[in-house]
């Protein structure tokens, strides 16, 4: 009954719906026509004055350009004057009139010294086109009259000619700056004027001077040809210049006022502008235009057009979805009703579909109650099943636990032997330990006289190299005595040469009376070669043995060194020694009590063997109860697992069908419970020869 | 003709031929040069007899002021003064600051008497005029003042000629400079 009412109110309120955004829209189109229209005005306003604003600045800078003096600037100036007064006529509007009315009072100054920019127009273009010419011909001219200087410096002229000829460039160079000055209308322009025109007559009358010859000033007539040349040349390029001199000082006043008329508009520019600013500001802050501004009505009025366009389209979207939901389910609720139909309890008809969603909640709702039926009566019958997996988990693990046991007991039969047979095997090390650290303790003693002897003998040694060591210093000085004493005869030796030497001279002069002494003399002379011979030699050989008996010193003391040495390696060695000894007895006692607790650990072991007996009797007892318990859990659970696999052909969940097949390992459990305790019986019957030769041990 | 007076006569000449000792020969003298073998300087020389007038003992001396450096000073020799020189100065051409020298030469020329210090004092030696060596290389600081000289053993003794030495301009002239002369006699 629902499903037949709702389509029909739905359309009802989709056809409204729709024609409320129609009609809407219509609203919102008129609206925005209106709006616009009456905004177009207010932004012509803002347009104006921008433009007033712009035209502002411009006939500023077309103020300032007309200082140049030339034509164009001051036609810009008049039209862009011309505009800003048609512009300014376009702005009515009573909300601005106080703003107009500050832009009219600034703007009557700046129209007013336009005026008078305008009409020094003519001489200011004038006097420009006459600098410009001025400064385009000053060059040659002062060429030409530098030519006519240099010709009558060579020409026998007077004093005066040739000052005045100098002057002339000089005047020429003045009047160019002059007119600067007077085209700048600066306040002294009126003087530049002045010395302009009083320059122009001397450029005259000197150029007069030099062509026709001035008595009264002393200028003599030029009458080189090439200076009459240059000199007419010169003048040809200055005539415009001196038929316009009174024009050009007359204009002096104008180009002033021009110059005070530019720094008039200069100064009333800046309020202007400040005035046009202010319009500008009262147009942006005029109310409707602020509000209703293009981009303003776009976000108004079309916006929310654009947004019921939307909600059309979404209408028909949904309409078509909910056609195709209804058919949707429909078919789903068939499919779950045969699932059902077919004992499948766990099928279900989708909730979401808006039309269906409750005939399948209904839907689902039975087969969920029959669900929780059935799971009630299974409930029981699991916690059988996992009590019974706990059981026989328990008996998997005290197999285990059995086996480990089984392994346990028989590595500790194999320890305590091994324990037994290495305290055998300590008992004999350590009495062989003890025979040889008594052995070592009579060597030590051994040595220790030994040492006693060999200290004894070192002293001895010691205190002959001593001895010798006296013995051999008498004996050096003994020799340096003798070296004294054959270095003495060899000095001696040499005195008798001298009187030798002396005789034989004197037996010469002496002549045939001094030849006996001559023979005396060359005897003494052969004498005293073998004498110098046998003193060398001796000389030598006592050196050598002075050097031997040096040597053995040396040797002595190092001798003394080594006994020395020797005898603190004996005191270290003696120390030593006592300390091994020391150490032998500590090793000794050391020793006895490794002996005790060896065999103290083999009785301890012999003990821990009886225990280990005990153990593995109790490990077969309970493994045969462990059997029994076994064979229960089977039966059990083969009984609840018929009773499972009744109720397991309803099907109430995707994973609801009992795993029913008995776990593969269960069998190999009882299988290796029973293998282990064979093992266990194995390792029995096998330890009594080893258990038997431990207790032996 | 034979008389018994000339029989005797010939029996006695046989008898002296026969007994008499034969005439003495007169040797070969070997012709040897004879001079003091001593030293200067460190150097071996030689000095032919006769020109040595004596060896002494050097004697403690005064110094002159405004001489060269070789000469050491004035010394006392038999009641008298004579320069003695020394010998390492003046051949090494450098100062010396070795041991003392305890012997010194005297000479006399004509116009020349002094003694030289001797670094070394052997005693007269002869050799073979015929094994003077000419040619043999001497110490150049001595080769201007010798003449030759002989081997001795593996040493070889030159000959000091003393006339080559007191020839010699630098050694003739014992003042310092020309300038300090020419000074004091102004005064």
């Amino acid at each position: 009954m629902t499903g037949t009412k709702k389509p029909g109110a739905a359309k009802m309120r989709n056809l409204l719906m729709g024609l409320g955004a129609v009609a809407c829209l219509a609203a919102l189109g008129y609206s925005f026509f209106v709006i616009d229209r009456e905004v177009g005005a207010e932004d012509q306003y803002a347009q104006v004055s921008d433009k007033l604003a712009s035209l502002a600045r411009e006939v500023a800078i077309a103020a300032r350009g007309t200082a140049k003096g030339e034509q164009a600037a001051f036609d810009t100036l008049g039209a862009k004057t011309q505009q800003f007064e048609l512009q300014l006529g376009m702005l009515d509007s009573g909300e601005l009139n106080q703003q107009l009315s500050m832009i009219d009072l600034n703007w009557q100054p700046v129209k007013r010294a336009v005026k008078t920019l305008t009409d020094a127009a003519p001489r200011a273009v004038f006097v420009e086109d006459t600098a410009a010419q001025l400064d385009e011909n000053v060059g040659t001219m002062q060429k030409e009259l530098t030519a006519v200087v240099s010709l009558l410096q060579r020409s026998s002229v007077s004093a005066d000619t040739l000052v005045a000829a100098q002057k002339a460039p000089w005047l020429l160079e003045r009047m160019a700056r002059n007119l600067d000055r007077i085209q700048a209308g600066d306040a002294d322009n009126q003087v530049a004027a002045d010395e302009f025109r009083s320059d122009s007559s001397d450029f005259n009358r000197i150029v007069e001077g030099l062509t026709r010859g001035d008595e009264l000033t002393g200028v003599q007539k030029v009458s080189n040809a090439a200076a009459i040349e240059s000199l007419s040349k010169a003048y040809r390029l200055f005539s415009p210049l001196a038929s316009s001199v009174d024009r050009i000082a007359g204009a002096a006043t104008d180009l002033r006022q021009a110059a005070a008329a530019r720094d008039a508009i200069d100064e009333s520019s800046i309020a202007l502008n400040t005035a046009i600013a202010d319009l500008q500001s009262a147009v942006n802050s005029l109310a409707v235009g602020r509000l209703y501004s293009s981009g303003n009505l776009l976000a108004l009025f079309v916006a929310p057009g654009v947004l019921a366009i939307g909600l059309l389209l979404a209408m028909f979207i949904g309409q078509r979805r909910r056609d195709s939901d209804t058919s949707a389910g429909i078919q789903d609720i068939n499919t779950a009703l045969e699932r059902i139909a077919s004992g499948d309890l766990t099928a279900a008809a989708s909730e979401d579909n808006s039309v269906t969603g409750e005939i399948a909640h209904g839907l689902n709702g039975t087969t969920a109650r029959q669900c929780q039926l059935i799971r009630e009566v299974r409930t029981p019958f699991e916690a059988s099943v996992s009590a019974i997996d706990s059981i026989r988990n328990s008996a998997r693990a005290q197999v285990q636990k059995g086996r480990e046991l089984t392994r346990s007991v028989v590595e500790s039969t194999t320890t305590a032997t091994e324990m037994v047979r290495t305290s055998e095997e300590i008992k004999t090390a350590t009495a062989r330990a003890a025979e040889t650290s008594d052995r070592n303790c009579r060597k030590v003693a051994q040595g220790y006289e030994l040492t006693k002897d060999m200290s004894k003998a070192s002293v001895d040694v010691r205190e002959s190299v001593q001895e010798t060591s006296k013995s051999a210093k008498r004996q050096s000085e003994l020799i340096q005595s003798v070296t004294a004493a054959a270095e003495y005869i060899q000095t001696l030796n040499t005195k008798i040469s001298v009187v030798a030497i002396n005789t034989r001279i004197e037996a010469e002069k002496a002549g045939e009376y001094g030849r006996p002494f001559l023979g005396i003399a060359e005897s003494i002379a052969d004498l005293l070669r073998e004498a110098e011979e046998e003193g060398r030699k001796i000389i030598s050989e006592v050196r050598m043995l002075q050097n031997m008996s040096a040597d053995n010193l040396a040797s002595m003391e190092t001798t003394v060194g080594t006994v020395v040495t020797i005898l603190e390696y004996i005191e270290r060695l003696d120390s030593s020694l006592e300390e091994i000894n020391a150490g032998s007895t500590a090793i000794s006692d050391i020793i006895s009590n490794v002996d005790d607790a060896a065999g103290k650990s083999a009785v301890s072991a012999l003990h821990m063997s009886s225990s280990m007996s005990e153990i593995r009797d109790r490990n077969i007892e309970i493994s045969e109860l462990n059997e029994f318990a076994q064979k229960g859990v089977a039966a059990l659970q083969n009984s609840i697992r018929d009773a499972a696999r009744s109720l397991g052909q309803f099907r109430i969940d995707a994973n609801s069908a009992y795993d029913i097949a008995p776990p593969s390992g269960e069998v190999e459990d009882l299988e290796s419970f029973r293998a282990a305790t064979q093992v266990y019986v194995e390792d029995e019957v096998s330890a009594p020869e080893g258990a038997e030769k431990k207790r032996a041990i | 003709m034979n008389s018994p007076a000339l029989q005797a006569l010939d029996a006695l000449e046989r008898r002296y031929a026969s007994e008499a000792v034969a005439a003495p020969v007169q040797s070969h003298q070997r012709n040897d040069w004879v001079g003091t073998s001593l030293g200067i300087a460190g150097v071996p020389l030689l000095v032919g007899e006769g020109q040595l007038q004596e060896i002494i003992e050097t004697p403690r001396v005064m110094a002159i002021p405004g001489t060269k450096p070789w000469v050491m000073g004035v010394g006392s020799h038999q009641g008298g003064l004579i320069p003695i020189l020394s010998g390492d100065v003046f051949f090494r051409k450098r100062p010396y600051s070795g041991r003392p020298r305890e012997f010194c030469m005297v000479l006399r020329r004509p116009g020349f008497h002094f003694g030289i210090t001797l670094s070394a004092l052997e005693r007269d030696m002869k050799f073979p005029v015929e094994q003077r060596d000419m040619e043999r290389a001497v110490d150049p600081d001595f080769a201007a003042y010798t003449v030759g000289g002989f081997a001795d053993g593996e040493r070889f003794l030159a000959i000091l000629d003393i006339d080559s030495l007191i020839a010699d301009s630098d050694f003739a002239n014992a003042a310092a400079n020309e300038a300090g002369t020419n000074e004091v006699m102004k005064e």
